[in-house]
């Protein structure tokens, strides 16, 4: 079942850019554009990836290593320490009292991860 | 003056005690600006309301004289509307020097160089929305922690999540409602209730953009305990949102959350209401100072 669904999504090109990026971030180490393509989920057509790929590597998003063809793609993390600085002075800020900052999720009390544990659970036996 | 005057601040009691109901049973979208431009009324109602009990403290004038012999006005009652208008005063400055620090810094982050979606070198699952500037923009935070704690499905339901908070414009709605609830304590709680809102309506958003109910569900669910896990976390206070990601779950896994579109029409005639006793009480008071302006 799971996943299924995703032949309704709509996506739009910012989407799938970020999707792409995230899965280059979460991975180990460089990616050929066929690994990218299983990292985000596989519903991507193989051509869809590697020109969104493209896109990223022109505005200097990912580096692309190898020759053309057998190329594999690592994000650049030039910003990305700079970002954590950043961001921890936004945090320290009380930014995050909620008051602009829109976490995804906010932190659990005892109740509440008890009761989530328990809904994953489910899911994941059905 | 006639009783009118005190209906602002009743609106605002009645907003307070039912929000947190309200707020599950309203439709995300629709409900998160009605109930913002609510609380905005409600809280102009308190100012105006405080200014014209303040004024009859001043004794010395025939007009004020008069107004009080409408419904009178104990001294007391006044010296409280003042109290209440000068704590809304120094609370309402407080709240919008934070914001505009917040702002400040999170424009700093939103002008690091990349695209739409800013990766954090962190270990701690974190993830937020930059809200741009008026032209649009905007953009997406991530920690490598929270990117690593997620599968595919849940990262594109996370991005599509955060996406929408930018394209819906849900920091205008929270910023108004922070500020509302600095000038009148009462509506801290409608404030709490915006914020459950935006989430609510992201979360649905997400679900058009990854087509399943379940993912987001997971999601979120994976996301959260990833965070809990994640000691450093702890370092923000617990319970201040008191909107749990444990309803969002639940939500999200109902098929289709019953909402009440009823109840959007509700809040918005008391608002209206609230506005409308402001007028009335501002306008027996325009008319006696007219009267003695004329003589
Ligand atoms: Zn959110």
């Amino acid at each position: 079942m799971a996943g299924r669904g995703a032949a309704r999504s709509r996506r739009s090109a910012g989407q799938l850019e970020g999707e792409i990026l995230s899965a280059l971030w979460a991975a180990d180490g460089p990616m050929t554009a066929a690994e990218v393509q299983v990292a985000v989920g596989g519903d991507l057509a193989y051509n869809t990836v590697h020109t969104i790929l493209t896109r990223l590597h022109a505005k200097g998003q990912v580096h692309r290593l190898g020759p053309a063809g057998r190329s594999t793609y690592r994000p650049v993390k030039g910003a990305a320490e700079v970002a954590a600085e950043q961001m921890r002075a936004v945090l320290n800020g009380g930014a995050d009292r909620g008051e602009i900052l829109m976490r995804f999720v906010t932190t659990l009390d005892a109740a509440d991860e008890a009761a989530l544990r328990a809904a994953l659970d489910a899911e994941g036996s059905s | 003056m006639t009783v009118a005057v005190y209906l602002p601040l009743l609106v605002c009691v009645v907003l307070a005690v039912s929000s947190r109901a309200v707020a599950k049973a309203l439709p995300p979208r629709a409900g998160l600006w009605t109930l913002t431009a609510a609380a905005v009324i409600a809280a102009a109602g308190t100012v105006w309301t405080c200014l014209l009990l303040g004024s009859l403290l001043v004794d010395d004038i025939p007009a004020f004289d008069a107004a009080e012999r409408l419904v009178p006005v104990h001294d007391a009652v006044s010296l409280v509307g003042v109290a209440i208008l000068g704590v809304g005063a120094v609370r309402s400055f407080l709240a919008l020097r934070r914001l505009v620090q917040a702002r400040r810094r999170l424009r700093r982050l939103g002008a690091l160089p990349g695209g739409e979606l800013l990766v954090v070198a962190d270990a701690r699952p974190d993830a937020f929305a930059v809200p741009g500037s008026r032209t649009g923009g905007g953009r997406v935070v991530v920690t490598q922690g929270m990117l690593r704690a997620l599968d595919a499905g849940q990262r594109r339901a996370l991005i599509a999540h955060e996406r929408a908070h930018l394209r819906a414009r849900h920091s205008v709605a929270l910023a108004l409602a922070e500020l509302a609830a600095a000038m009148n304590p009462l509506l801290v709680p409608v404030r709490r209730s915006i914020g459950f809102l935006c989430e609510r309506d992201a979360d649905e958003d997400a679900v058009v953009v990854a087509g399943s109910r379940r993912l987001v569900a997971q999601a979120l669910a994976a996301a959260a305990l990833a965070r809990s896990a994640s000691a450093a976390a702890s370092s923000l206070a617990p319970g201040f949102h008191q909107l749990s990601v444990a309803e969002r779950v639940s939500a999200l896994l109902t098929p289709e959350p019953v909402t009440h579109r009823r109840l959007l029409w509700a809040v918005g005639a008391m608002t209206l209401l609230a506005a409308g006793a402001a007028f009335d009480a501002t306008r027996d008071f325009a008319s006696i100072l007219v009267m003695l302006v004329a003589r």
